[in-house]
């Protein structure tokens, strides 16, 4: 009771959330003045963080830092726009297609729309598209960075519910594309009836040429898939194998990649990683609290007091974490999410933890993209200066398609799972 | 105070940097060597302790650089004034998380205790069940005490530096620019 009263107080403070999380374990310690726990309190947070999965963070976040300043990211939308050609809305699927493609190498769904947003929107806007909505468009796009592998939040959600970082990046793949082909039908519907500009025309020669151009982009995903597959590297390895095959495709493809600017990438990659793994580690602290508070078992108590089978326990989750998500963002919401409702899920619904990842990971992606704390939005306004709001309204169709997934993916285990052996 | 965090902030981009560099590093190391079928076993350890100290460095700087998660669902609508209130109180609140786990990992590492048993790792287990001295890490077999260190490190570090923001927030001193952080335009990375 007091630590939950102190987390909400000093997080409308505007308390960073991980500490937060770390001032509600130090309330919770407080209160039961055993000295056991203080002396165990820092090394909980050691180890929370002293951890293999997470190697992988710290990689993907460099890989996306050395794809933006190659102009990686660049030659992938030219790529998109050679495919789709002259449609109703041609660069609205532009927009989500190459945000697909910059999702298999990419694992963050801010950076990406902070990347995408600068290359997008201005070329949306440029051809009658409304600024708001080529935003919020490509702040949907950005959706499935966490979701098609590689993914920041996959790894943290397999460093919480212990299961192999290699099978979350798979179950996330059949959504990711299910996602997309959703978000082309809202693209196709919403093109007839506002009548979308349709994008430039450009000769058949003009599309090979430019592919061709962008092509070695695409042995950048290839590789990390390919490292894995052919066994040279684990999950977390090909994360670095990734970040060497962006600065060579950098440096002698598009010459864009300076090694001279290699360590304020690093730098740069190292901070975000630490806002990241810090949260890991607070997480860390707080999960130890609940269980010391049988915080889990008591929610477990009321979840099954309403839910009586599987599928209306993960409703209600995507409910639950619906509500979350519209104040807490992804990763911080996963962490104190996961440790209460994982434990629920395995051993009271039989539900598979990889299903129950991918539920919960897209679900709280979504939460990115829901006021009035839409981080997603936010970045994409301050790119653009679009207005967070309009974007929101402006792309309800989008949350409508994304919540249907959600309920899908819930019903049905083997949209997640069928890619897994 | 301003000039110790940024001296500080100065020294943890360095170190940071460099902890990047020596993770990506092993980690390829680990790729090439198990491929050449020379697999060395003590880089997976040292990767994990470089995140680990990745982690906490970054962690300090990341409270000086002002880069971490805050719900301002409520601040934002208070006046001006209101504002600066709450962001002095959370300032303050960190101040004091920094000064707490300091005086948390004295009471964990207790090097009171251990100058008592004269620094003799067993006298003090033997005394106190905290056997942190006599523990060695697995495959690198580096004492665990050492490597424990960056938490105290990190707790003061932190200390200085959210003293430093308090000074700022307090309006004693200009808000110092941490312009090369912003340009990058990432506001977080879920």
């Amino acid at each position: 009771m007091l630590t939950g009263l102190v987390f909400t107080l000093v997080m409308l403070i505007g308390v960073p959330i991980g500490l937060c999380l770390c001032i509600g374990g130090i309330a919770y310690i407080v209160s039961l003045n055993n000295p056991v726990l203080y002396q165990t309190y820092p090394l909980q947070m050691f180890g929370g963080v002293d951890s293999y999965g997470l190697i992988a963070i710290p990689l993907f976040i460099l890989i996306g830092e050395i794809m933006n300043g190659g102009g990686i990211t660049r030659r992938i939308v030219d790529m998109a726009l050679a495919f789709v050609g002259s449609v109703r809305g041609g660069l609205a699927y532009v927009n989500i297609l190459a945000n697909m493609i910059v999702s298999s190498i990419l694992g963050s769904a801010t950076a990406q729309v902070a990347i995408m947003s600068q290359i997008m929107v201005p070329e949306m806007e440029k051809q009658g598209y409304d600024k708001d909505f080529a935003a919020g468009l490509t702040a949907y796009g950005g959706m499935l960075g966490p979701i098609i592998p590689p993914s920041v939040m996959f790894v943290v959600y397999s460093a919480l519910a212990q299961t192999a970082v290699s099978d979350m990046l798979i179950a996330g793949i059949l959504p990711g594309i299910l996602l997309t082909l959703l978000f082309f039908a809202v693209i196709g519907l919403l093109g007839f009836f506002y009548n979308y500009p349709r994008a430039d025309r450009r000769t058949t020669q003009e599309r090979l040429m430019t592919i061709l151009k962008a092509l070695p982009t695409m042995l950048i995903p290839i590789i990390i898939v390919g490292s894995i597959l052919s066994g040279l590297a684990n999950a977390t390895e090909s994360a670095a194998v990734g970040a060497v095959a962006a600065a060579l495709v950098g440096k002698y493809w598009t010459k864009e990649f300076h090694f001279s600017r290699l360590p304020e990438m690093m730098l740069r990659a190292g901070i975000y990683s630490a806002v990241v793994l810090f949260l890991v580690a607070a997480a860390a602290v707080f999960s130890w609290v609940l269980i010391y508070g049988k915080v889990p078992h008591a929610t477990a108590a009321w979840v099954q007091t309403v839910a009586k089978d599987p599928i209306t326990f993960m409703l209600l989750t995507n409910v639950i974490l619906l509500l979350i998500g519209t104040v807490i963002d992804g990763i911080p919401g996963l962490i104190m999410v996961v440790p209460i409702l994982l434990p629920l899920a395995t051993e009271v619904y039989n539900i598979d933890p990889r299903h129950f990842g991918v539920v919960v990971v897209i679900n709280l992606v979504l939460g990115l993209l829901t006021p009035p704390v839409g981080l997603c939005f936010f970045v994409a306004a301050a790119v653009t200066g679009a207005k967070p709001g309009r974007m929101f309204m402006l792309t309800l169709p989008f949350f409508g398609v994304a919540c249907v997934l959600l309920v899908l993916l819930s019903i049905y285990p083997f949209l997640s799972l069928a890619l897994l052996k | 105070m301003l000039w110790l965090s940024a001296k500080l902030l100065a020294a943890e981009r360095l170190a940071v940097a460099g902890f990047m560099f020596l993770l990506t590093g092993l980690i390829l190391l680990n790729v090439v060597t198990r491929y050449a079928g020379v697999s060395l076993y003590w880089v997976d350890e040292s990767a994990i302790y470089s995140v680990v100290f990745l982690t906490f460095i970054g962690a300090s700087a990341m409270t000086r650089l002002r880069l971490d998660f805050a719900v301002t669902l409520l601040t934002d609508r208070f006046p001006a004034r209101g504002v600066r209130v709450a962001k002095v109180m959370a300032t303050t609140i960190v101040l004091l998380f920094g000064i707490t786990l300091l005086w948390l990992c004295v009471l964990w590492l207790d090097p009171v205790g251990m100058a008592r048993a004269g620094f003799d790792a067993r006298e003090l287990g033997a005394k106190t069940f905290n056997f942190i001295y006599t523990e060695r890490t697995q495959t690198l077999g580096w004492p665990v005490w050492a490597l424990y260190m960056i938490m105290p490190v990190f707790a003061l570090s932190m200390t200085i530096h959210s003293a430093a923001n308090l000074v700022e927030d307090l309006e004693l001193a200009p808000r110092a620019s941490q312009a090369a952080f912003l340009d990058a335009g990432l506001q977080g990375v879920n």
